[in-house]
């Protein structure tokens, strides 16, 4: 169970938004991707799924090449939250959920028990399964971000790989989101599944104990622990502005502005 | 009321146009004119001596080719292969010149000032939007513009109309009083027969058979003309109009005749087993119109028509009449077309009239 | 409840009632059985009254004797040539344009998107002015519109191929705008030329769509082609649904696509050009059947689709039944399902509230 890329280059046609990028990932680990708004995070996301070509560099999926993969292939292995989004239709919390056994379902298939079983289990685990019946589009940030994290985890794949899951969320659906995050790290280990995520805060890199991939000027300028990547220089440096690394009293890594 | 004092105004313009154009055409001094009521009773203005006649469309040109076919400057369109051996052959390749009345009307006012008419002519509705339409173009143009009544009975009033403003008033006369008599022939035939007992007539248009004008419309005034009963009866007195029906319709009305020009119609009509079922149907009582050069029924609703109306009349009346279509057809086409059919050629519309038409 | 009790609750039920806001998922079921049921007793209803109703004066008792074999042949042509050929036309053309449209709302994720975004009608329509304005015959002229419209669908389909927009949807949606403008502009121009007197008012009535001519015939070779179309979208009701949630993440979650696509795309064209080819063109339907549909069921594609089938079939025939019995004529349906359908629709909105925001 593996996903690397070597000397990859991302973006959008002759747009080259990063390059060079060399990462291996196995199950287990959890990797943070942090740089400012418009490195290439989401990008190298859609570029590690397949959904956009790499320009240059290649990527392995479980040890083949990701571009001879077909998308179900794909999808058995690599899970995908984006950020939280409404659909033009009011699906229910389970139909949203369900719609990740697709992967693992012959393209005329019905889903059957054992998908649904699999729906409710993640629904469960992440302490939603009050909310299955309920109209996704109307509920709120948080819960549609716990939603999406729970279809990840009934597609049942050796790696998730989410973006910004914190992004737009308010100060208490950021918490709750980040606590099941952080519970999905804790199992990481236990269930042998690799962890992606993108954050806009390099405070979750510290409470997740990730490695870090830090993104600037088209290149990852840090790979490493969080605690000894993530240091003022290189944190001040990626987002163009000072930035302080404090410990605080209780022995918790914060960044601050300044 | 309205329309008139416009008139008045915009003829005046248009007078002072036509001067001013007829002056810069010919570098003359104004022609003599004189001033004639058209039937929208509009009064226009027009030049004494008139030689060349745009037709605002089909009907028109149907008008003034029976009365001066060399005033045309042009067919609204081109005639079709079958259309021109019965047409006068210094007639048959005259420019196609399209349509100016109807929705915008698709003739250029340039290409109408390039063709030079003296006079525009429009056969048909004298409705208050047709009457607009003409005061502009008159104003535009500064070409007269007559509009003539096209019902089916004020054809000898448009005949001796326009056969006076065009200078033929004896043929205009000859002609009206040929129509007069045609409808005279028509209705003493039919008059023997109480209204209830007239033969119950459907006009089948379109390529399924299954549209059809109701009582009143111009599509259809030829069939009550003729001493039938138009089967298609709105039951209200709302203007005639082109209507869809469907054949549980037919089927409950069951025609006693049923007459059409669409050749496809025809033909699968009597292939259909529903068709079959239709009383007119069974007892060969479908009949398929000529369409050359001009529909014999409609197509255009123009003078056309007498030559459908003495062939339909016949159709509903055959004990009635002495002559043989054959003669009948022969003389119109003489007399109106001005072509001398060869026997060929009539052949050619007798059995059309018969049901075979030409490929 | 814990999870044993939710394990043995889903094993009961294998699949999901649609939400219905935040509301007691215990009210569901009943509800989601309720719309059923009246739905299939307004379908039912509408096939006996349409095959009662009509311009031909028959009893019931007519009626049914001539169903069941009479000896009275006027009768038996009214109901077996004439109403019962028209009966099925128009649950087909009806069903078959929901259908479609359920297809196409789902696909570009909209819910005012119709057959027509593609531009088949359009092209069917141009094909078959193009028969009327050649005289063809009439089941030349139905082939002509039904290629037309294919032949609309297929040219946008490749335009897209060539245009390099990264966003599939509006790319289809943006070629099919101008296919159709093109394919009206063509059509406009055949008026123009076409015979006032003659052919200018057949093309105007096929254009406003009419089942006022149709007959056994007519229905018969439709009939494959619309269930070999459905055949997919019966297939697929599931995994259609992913693409409700764009193209990226449809794909992100297994589904090739751009291949889904081009197949539902191809169903619903098929289907839709088959019954505008016999039907005429036919708009509204496609756009609040399935709309209404979904406020019924949910969005569910496996549901949304007999709904909008049954909705559709219901709503044209009685729509149909209205256009020959309003008049001692034919009233043109794409004129009664305008009328009728757009202050439906504009209540439909006051009263639901929007599902696309």
């Amino acid at each position: 169970m593996s996903l690397a890329c070597h000397g990859l280059s991302i973006g959008h046609g002759s747009r080259t938004l990063c390059s060079d990028i060399d990462m291996a990932l196995s199950g287990g680990d959890i990797v943070c991707l942090l740089g400012a708004n418009g490195c290439g995070k989401t990008t190298l996301f859609k570029t590690l799924l397949g959904l956009m070509p790499p320009l240059a560099g290649e990527i392995q999926l479980c040890g083949q090449a990701l571009s001879t993969l077909g998308r179900a292939q794909i999808a058995r292995s690599l899970a995908y939250v984006p950020q939280q989004h409404a659909p033009p239709f009011p699906y229910s919390v389970a139909e949203v959920v369900l719609m990740a056994r697709a992967a693992h379902l012959p393209v005329f298939a019905q889903p059957g028990k054992a998908d649904y079983l699999a729906v409710n289990d993640a629904l469960l685990q992440l302490g939603i399964g009050d909310l299955k019946h309920h109209d996704y589009s109307r509920l709120s940030g948080g819960q549609r971000q716990l939603v999406l994290i729970a279809r990840a985890l009934a597609q049942k794949t050796p790696f998730i790989i989410l973006d910004e899951p914190t992004a737009s969320l308010d100060f208490g659906n950021e918490a709750i989101v980040l606590n099941q995050v952080q519970a999905l790290g804790r199992q990481a280990a236990d269930q042998n599944r690799g962890i992606i995520l993108s954050t806009h805060d390099p405070d979750q890199a510290f409470a997740l104990d990730a490695r870090v991939l830090l993104m600037h000027a088209g290149r990852v300028i840090a790979d490493g622990a969080a605690h000894s990547v993530l240091t003022s220089a290189a944190l001040s440096q990626a987002y163009g502005t000072s930035i302080a690394v404090e410990r605080t009293a209780s022995g918790r890594m914060v960044c601050l502005p300044g | 009321m309205t329309a008139s004092r416009t008139t008045m105004n915009t003829t005046a313009a248009a007078r002072l146009l036509a001067i001013f154009l007829v002056a810069l055409l010919f570098g003359s001094p104004a022609l003599a004119q004189r001033t004639v009521t058209d039937s929208a009773g509009r009064t226009v203005d027009i030049p004494d001596t008139i030689n060349r006649v745009f037709a605002a469309g089909p009907p028109a040109s149907v008008l003034v080719y029976v009365l001066r076919p060399d005033t045309l400057t042009g067919w609204p369109r081109a005639l079709r292969d079958n259309e021109r051996p019965y047409i006068a052959s210094a007639y048959r390749d005259l420019p196609e010149t399209g349509r100016l009345t109807g929705r915008g009307g698709e003739a250029n006012l340039e290409a109408l000032l390039k063709a030079k008419p003296d006079l525009i002519v429009d056969f048909g509705s004298i409705r208050d939007t047709y009457i607009d339409l003409a005061d502009r173009v008159q104003q535009q143009t500064g070409i007269p513009y007559l509009l003539i009544d096209g019902r089916f009975e004020q054809t000898p009033a448009a005949l001796r109309l326009l056969g006076e403003v065009l200078g033929v008033a004896e043929r205009g006369e000859l002609l009206a009083d040929e129509a007069e008599t045609l409808f005279e022939t028509v209705e003493t035939i039919s008059a023997g027969k109480a209204p209830s007992d007239r033969p119950r007539v459907y006009l089948a248009r379109g390529p399924q058979g299954l549209e059809s004008g109701t009582t009143g419309s111009i599509n259809t005034e030829i069939i009550e003309r003729a001493g039938g009963r138009n089967v298609i009866d709105a039951g209200d007195n709302r203007p005639g109009s082109l209507v869809q029906l469907s054949m549980e319709n037919l089927i409950a009305i069951d025609p006693d005749v049923i007459v059409t020009w669409d050749m496809n119609f025809f033909h699968s009509a009597q292939r259909s087993p529903l068709w079959k079922g239709i009383s007119a149907v069974q007892h060969e009582q479908l009949y398929l119109s000529p369409t050359a050069p001009f529909g014999w029924i409609d197509r255009p609703p123009s003078l056309n028509r007498l030559m459908g109306l003495a062939w339909m009349s016949r159709l509903l009346y055959p004990d009635q009449w002495s002559s043989t279509l054959a003669e009948d057809a022969r003389r119109f086409y003489r007399q109106w077309y001005q072509v001398d059919l060869t026997d060929r050629e009539l052949g050619v519309l007798l059995s059309w009239a018969e049901g075979r038409p030409p490929e | 409840m814990s999870a044993q009790a939710e394990r043995q609750a889903l094993q009961r039920r294998e699949s999901f009632p649609p939400p219905t806001g935040n509301a007691s998922p215990a009210a569901t079921p009943w509800k989601l059985h309720t719309a059923q049921g009246l739905v299939a007793a307004l379908l039912l209803t509408a096939i006996v009254t349409a095959i009662l109703v009509g311009p031909y004066p028959l009893t019931v008792g007519q009626a049914l004797s001539a169903l069941l074999g009479s000896d009275d042949p006027q009768a038996r042509t009214v109901i077996l040539q004439i109403r019962l050929p028209r009966v099925t036309a128009a649950l087909l053309t009806g069903a078959s344009l929901a259908a479609a449209g359920a297809a196409y709302q789902t696909l570009f994720r909209n819910p005012l998107v119709s057959p027509d975004i593609l531009g088949v009608s359009a092209g069917a329509g141009l094909g078959a002015v193009l028969g009327i304005f050649l005289s063809l015959p009439v089941i030349l002229i139905q082939l002509s519109a039904f290629f037309g419209g294919m032949a609309a669908v297929l040219v946008v389909a490749f335009i897209v191929r060539l245009t390099r927009l990264s966003d599939p949807t509006l790319a289809l949606v943006l070629t099919g705008v101008v296919v159709g403008a093109l394919a009206g502009a063509m059509t406009s121009l055949l008026k123009i030329m076409a015979d006032p007197y003659d052919q200018l008012p057949a093309i105007t009535f096929w254009l406003l769509g009419s089942l006022a001519s149709i007959t056994t015939a007519d229905v018969a070779p439709v009939l494959p082609l619309v269930l070999l179309g459905l055949l997919p979208l019966i297939l697929l009701r599931w995994r259609i649904n992913l693409l409700a949630f764009g193209d990226e993440e449809s794909r992100a979650l297994g589904v090739e696509a751009g291949r889904l696509r081009i197949m539902i795309i191809m169903a619903a064209t098929l289907i839709t050009a088959s019954v505008t080819a016999i039907a005429g063109v036919i708009g509204w339907v496609g756009l609040i059947i399935p709309h209404m549909a979904r406020m019924l069921v949910g969005p569910g594609f496996s549901r949304l689709l007999p709904m909008s089938m049954a909705l559709g079939a219901a709503y044209l025939l009685i729509i149909d039944t209205l256009a020959r019995s309003l008049s001692s004529v034919e009233t043109p349906i794409g004129i009664l399902t305008a009328i009728i359908g757009a202050p439906f629709f504009v209540a439909l909105l006051a009263r639901g509230r929007p599902q696309w925001q």
